[in-house]
C-alpha cells in the first residue's frame, strides 16, 4: 500500500511548551487509522499540523510524496485533505445547502459538483431533508453528518476528523461509525481522532497511541484491541469504584 | 553589552520589572532637568497627558472590551468643568448666600457699578478629583441605557455621545462661549506662586498623574474587579453565569475610565488656559484609540509607550524628520523635497502605522498576554487517577443539603414557534444525583439555560431551596448556589487557568473597586484565601490543572478545558452542580476517572444535575433519569428503568446498543 501521509520527525510548540516530540506517523492510501491518547497527549495538535493551522518547529510532513509543512490550509485541501473539525464547526449562519458548497469552493463548479451533493444525500438522507435549513438550528448528530458531508464535497483522498462521535447521543455514534467505513470503502483515507476508543479500534485497520506528545505503540487495531495496557489505559476496563 | 542582557536575564521576572520601572521613572523626573528646552517638556507634558487619556480608555477598551469611540466627550466634560469653574465666563450676581463659599476660597466677590459679581475661583487641586468625579458620573448616565448593546452597537452610539458633547458645548454659548471657547482659565498655584507659562511645572504634575494612574490601573487589574472586566470581555454570558453582574461591572469601567479623561481635562485647559470644542472632537477620540492599539489593548504599559510615542511623534520626530528631508533636497538638488511638510500628514502617518501594526504585531507593542511558559515532561504527563477524592475543605458547609432542593415546574420554552421545552416537570432533592439524557435537540441544554437564568421560559416555575428563579438574573441565581457548565465550554479563553478559576469565586469575594485600588490587609487576605481555594480545587484533577495554572486556557487540551470548567463553577462554592456532557471528548479511561471525581463531589454533599450521553456514567452516578425527546418529558425513573423503557429505546438508545451491551459509547 502506498503512502498517502507522512509525518517525520514532526515537532510543534506553542511558545515555549514543546507539545509533539519526535512524531512519526505513516498512513497508507486507503486506510482508516486511528489516532488514540490521554487528553493532552498531542491529538487535536496533530489534526491542526496536517491542516496546516499549527506548523512544525522541525520535521516534516509529507503529503502523497510531496512535504507540504510550508503550504497554507487552503492549499492542502485543494491538494486532498479535508477535514472534520472537532465539536464541528460549520458555519452556523448559512443553510445546509451552504455548508456543503463551501466545501466544494477549492473547486470548479461542474457536473462533478452534482454527483459529490448525490453522493452526500444517498450517504445522509436525513440531509437532504434539510438542505434549507440554517444549520446553526441542527441537533448535534445531524450537524456532525453536514460536517462530514461537508468534508466530502472537496473530493478529497484523506479526511482528518476531530472527535467524530463527541456530544452524540447513542443513536448518532453508532451511525457516524458506520458511515465512516462506507466512505472509506469508496476509496477515501481517513485519519482521526477518537475517544471512543473501542469504536474507533473496531473500525480503523491500524492505530497509533499518542502519550505526552510522543508516540508510544502503534501497530494493527486489532492487535491493539486485545493489548491489555491499552485496555486499561484508554477502553476503561476497570470497575468504577 | 552581551554580558549586562545575561545578567539581567538571570534576575527574577517580577525585580526585572520594578528595576526597569524605576530607570523609566529616574528618567522621566530627570528629563526637564537635562533637556531644559521649554518647547520640548511641553511636548512631553502633553505627552504624558495623553497617556492619562490612553489608560483611562484602556480601563474600557481593553480590560472590559467595550469598544468607546467618544472616550474624548468625558475629556472635553473635565476640561470645561475646571474651565467654567475657574474663568469669567458664569458670573452670577452676589448674594449671602455666596458668604461661606468666599470664605472656603472657591468664589471671589468682584466689585461692579450694577451690583457685585461672583468670580469661581476653585483651585485647581481641588477639581482635579471634582471633574473625575463629575466625568465619572456622566459615565454612569451615558453608560447606563448603552451598555446592553454589544460589540458595534454599542461603538455607534458612543460615537453619537461623542459628538453631541462638543455640540453642545459649542451651543451653550452663556456658560461655555460657545465656538469661542473658554478664555483665561486659571493656571494651578502651588503655595501661592502660580504655574504661570512655563512647561517644567506641568510637566511634573502630568508625570505625577501618569503615575499615579498606572497604579491605580495595576491594582485593578490584579483584582476581583479587573478579573471580572476581563470575564466579560471574554464571555459575556459565561461571566454572568459565574456570578459577575454585568450591567454594574460595565458601569464601573465606563465611569472609571471616564474619572481618568476627567482629570485629564483638567489638567490639559489648566495647562492651556484655554478650551474649545474643536479641542475634543472625534479625531481625539480615534487617535487615544490609536494609541490603546498600538501599545497593546489590555496592557497598562503598553499603552503608555504608545501614547508617548504618537504624541511625540507628532511634536518632535516629524518635525525633524521634515527638516532632514528638507537638507537633503536642498544637497541632492531635489526642490520637490523641500515642499514636503511631514506634520500635515499626521492622519495618513496613524494609519499606515495601524496597517502596519495589524499586519504585523496584532496585540501591540507590549502585549497584554505572556507568552506559554515551558513545562517538564513531568508536569505534562498525565496519569488516570482512580478512586475520586475523600476532602475539599474549602467547599465548607455551603454544599451540605441544608437546602429543599430543585424543582422544575411546568417550564415551557419557546424559540419562535419551535417549543423547545414543553411543561417539564423535574425535583432534584437536596443531595441527590439526576441525570438528564436525550437525543440530541431534545431540550436538554435549554432546561440548564432556564434554570441558570440564560434562557427566558414563557411558562412554569423553578424553585431553589423555596425561591423563585425565573426571572432572576444569571448572576443572582449563581449567588444563591446553582452553578453551571456549558455544553461547548465557554471559558475566558485569552486568560489563566487560574484566573478563569478565581472568576469562579466572583460572586463570593468582596473586593470593591476602592479596596482593589489600596489593598487593606483584608483584601489581601481575601486575595490570598481565594488563591488557596483555586489551586485547591486545581488540585483535584492531579497534575492535569496546577502545573498549567499560569497557562492561557486557549492552549489546553479539549478534556482539560472541560474539567477548569468544573473546577470554575466548583469555586462559586455551589450547593448543586449542573454539569452538562462533562465527559465529552474524554477516552473511557478518562472519563471513569472524571466520573468518580463527580461522584467523591456528591459524597462531600454536592447536589447534581447531569447531562450526560455515556449511558455507564448515567447508571453508575445517577439516582434518578430523566429522558427528554422534542422538549417533553418521555420518562423517569431508576437508570435500569428507564434502559428498559421501550419510548427511550426507540428515541435515543437503539436497539443494537443494549444488544450489543455497548452501553458505554
Amino acid at each position: 500500500m502506498p503512502d498517502l501521509l507522512r509525518f517525520k520527525d514532526v515537532n510543534t510548540h506553542y511558545g515555549d511548551l514543546h507539545v509533539l516530540k519526535d512524531v512519526n506517523y505513516t498512513i497508507g492510501d486507503g486506510e482508516i487509522v486511528s489516532l488514540l491518547g490521554g487528553n493532552a497527549s498531542g491529538k487535536s495538535t496533530t489534526m491542526k499540523t496536517i491542516m496546516g493551522v499549527v506548523r512544525p518547529t522541525t520535521g516534516s510532513v509529507i503529503f502523497d510524496g510531496v512535504p507540504i509543512e510550508r503550504t497554507s490550509t487552503a492549499e492542502r485541501v485543494r491538494r486532498g485533505i479535508a477535514p472534520v473539525l472537532e465539536a464541528r464547526r460549520l458555519f452556523p449562519r448559512m443553510t445546509v445547502y451552504e455548508n456543503l458548497e463551501m466545501g466544494a469552493y477549492t473547486r470548479k463548479r461542474g457536473p462533478e459538483f452534482a454527483q459529490d451533493l448525490e453522493r452526500v444525500y444517498s450517504l445522509f438522507p436525513r440531509v437532504k431533508e434539510r438542505l434549507n435549513q440554517i444549520s446553526g438550528t441542527l441537533s448535534g448528530g445531524e450537524q456532525q453528518m453536514v460536517a462530514i458531508g461537508r468534508a466530502l464535497m472537496a473530493r478529497p483522498r484523506l479526511i482528518c476528523m476531530d472527535e467524530p462521535s463527541m456530544g452524540l447521543s447513542p443513536l448518532y455514534v453508532e451511525q457516524v461509525f458506520e458511515i465512516i467505513q462506507a466512505i472509506n470503502r469508496q476509496g477515501t483515507t481517513i485519519f482521526m481522532v477518537e475517544q471512543n476508543a473501542n469504536m474507533a479500534l473496531s473500525i480503523a485497520h491500524r492505530a497509533y497511541v499518542l502519550q505526552t506528545g510522543k508516540v508510544v505503540l502503534s501497530g494493527a487495531a486489532s492487535e491493539l484491541r486485545r493489548d491489555p495496557a491499552i485496555r486499561e489505559a484508554y477502553l476503561g476496563e476497570l470497575q468504577l469504584t | 553589552m552581551a554580558p549586562v542582557t545575561k545578567l539581567f536575564a538571570k534576575i527574577r521576572l517580577a525585580r526585572r520589572q520594578q528595576i526597569l520601572t524605576l530607570l523609566v521613572a529616574v528618567a522621566a523626573v530627570a528629563f526637564p532637568l537635562l533637556h531644559d528646552n521649554d518647547a520640548d517638556i511641553d511636548s512631553a507634558a502633553n505627552a504624558a497627558a495623553y497617556a492619562t487619556l490612553a489608560l483611562g480608555l484602556n480601563i474600557v477598551v481593553g480590560f472590559a472590551g467595550l469598544l468607546d469611540l467618544g472616550y474624548a466627550a468625558f475629556f472635553a466634560i473635565g476640561a470645561y468643568a475646571y474651565g467654567i469653574l475657574t474663568s469669567f465666563q458664569v458670573m452670577p450676581h452676589w448674594g449671602p448666600a455666596w458668604e461661606p463659599l468666599a470664605w472656603l476660597n472657591l468664589v471671589q466677590r468682584i466689585p461692579n457699578p450694577d451690583g457685585d459679581l461672583v468670580h469661581f475661583s476653585v483651585s485647581f487641586w481641588i477639581m482635579l478629583p471634582v471633574s473625575a468625579l463629575i466625568a465619572a458620573g456622566f459615565g454612569v448616565l451615558f453608560g447606563a441605557p448603552t451598555l446592553r448593546l454589544r460589540g458595534d452597537y454599542l461603538a455607534i452610539v458612543t460615537l453619537g455621545f461623542g459628538e453631541i458633547v462638543p455640540i453642545v458645548v459649542r451651543n451653550v454659548d452663556s456658560v461655555t462661549n460657545g465656538a469661542a471657547g473658554l478664555n483665561g482659565i486659571q493656571a494651578p498655584r502651588l503655595f501661592g506662586h502660580s504655574f504661570g507659562v512655563a512647561a517644567f511645572p506641568y510637566y511634573y504634575v502630568a508625570i505625577a498623574l501618569v503615575a499615579l494612574l498606572i497604579f491605580v490601573s495595576v491594582r485593578l487589574r490584579d483584582s476581583r474587579i479587573g478579573r471580572a472586566w476581563m470575564a466579560i470581555r471574554e464571555d459575556e454570558t459565561a461571566a454572568a453565569a459565574m456570578g459577575v453582574d454585568r450591567t454594574r461591572t460595565k458601569l464601573l469601567a465606563f465611569a472609571i475610565g471616564a474619572a481618568f479623561a476627567g482629570a485629564t481635562g483638567t489638567f490639559y485647559v489648566a495647562k492651556l488656559q484655554t478650551a474649545t470644542p474643536e479641542m475634543f472632537g472625534f479625531p481625539v477620540s480615534v487617535m487615544i484609540l490609536v494609541m490603546v492599539v498600538l501599545g497593546g489593548m489590555g496592557s497598562v504599559w503598553g499603552v503608555v509607550v504608545g501614547a508617548v510615542l504618537l504624541q511625540l511623534l507628532q511634536s518632535w520626530f516629524l518635525e525633524d524628520l521634515s527638516g532632514w528631508i528638507h537638507q537633503l533636497g536642498e544637497a541632492i538638488n531635489q526642490p520637490w523635497m523641500q515642499q514636503i511638510d511631514l506634520t500635515q500628514s499626521i492622519e495618513l502617518i496613524f494609519g499606515l502605522i495601524l496597517v502596519f501594526m495589524m499586519l504585523y504585531r496584532r496585540d501591540g507593542l507590549i502585549p497584554a498576554t505572556r507568552k506559554q511558559p515551558a513545562l517538564t515532561f513531568e508536569q505534562q504527563h498525565a496519569e488516570i487517577r482512580r478512586g475520586g477524592f475523600t476532602s475539599l475543605a474549602g467547599l465548607g458547609e455551603f454544599a451540605h443539603g441544608d437546602h429543599t432542593g430543585l424543582e422544575v415546574k411546568g417550564v415551557t420554552v419557546r424559540y419562535g414557534g419551535l417549543v423547545a421545552l414543553n411543561a417539564v416537570e423535574l425535583t432534584i432533592p437536596a443531595g441527590g444525583v439526576v441525570a438528564v439524557i436525550g437525543p440530541n435537540g431534545s431540550g436538554k441544554s435549554t432546561l440548564f439555560n432556564a434554570i441558570t437564568g440564560l434562557t427566558h421560559a414563557d411558562d412554569g416555575a423553578i424553585c431553589f431551596n423555596g425561591e423563585e428563579l425565573l426571572g432572576l438574573p444569571p448572576h443572582q441565581i449563581l449567588r444563591r448556589g446553582v452553578a453551571r457548565t456549558f455544553q461547548n465550554i465557554r471559558l475566558f479563553t485569552n486568560l489563566s487557568v487560574l484566573d478563569n478559576v478565581l472568576i469562579g469565586q466572583h460572586a463570593r469575594l468582596k473586593t470593591g473597586p476602592i479596596a482593589a485600588v489600596f489593598r487593606p490587609p483584608g483584601t489581601r487576605r481575601e486575595e490570598a484565601a481565594a488563591r488557596e481555594w483555586a489551586s485547591e480545587i486545581l488540585a483535584l484533577f492531579g497534575n492535569r490543572l496546577l502545573p498549567r495554572a499560569t497557562q492561557t486556557v486557549s492552549h489546553l487540551s479539549y478534556a482539560n478545558r472541560r474539567r477548569v470548567e468544573i473546577a470554575r463553577a466548583l469555586a462559586s462554592r455551589p450547593r448543586i452542580l449542573l454539569l452538562d456532557e462533562p465527559t465529552a471528548g474524554m477516552n473511557p479511561a478518562e472519563t471513569l476517572e472524571l466520573a468518580e471525581q463527580i461522584k467523591s463531589l456528591h459524597a462531600l454533599g454536592l447536589t447534581i444535575l447531569l447531562i450526560e450521553h455515556k449511558l455507564d456514567v448515567v447508571t453508575r452516578l445517577a439516582e434518578k433519569v430523566v429522558v427528554l425527546d422534542h422538549g417533553d418529558k418521555i420518562a423517569e425513573g431508576t437508570p435500569d428503568e428507564v434502559r428498559k423503557n421501550e419510548a427511550v429505546l426507540q428515541a435515543y438508545l437503539g436497539r443494537g446498543t443494549l444488544a450489543e451491551g455497548m452501553v458505554d459509547a
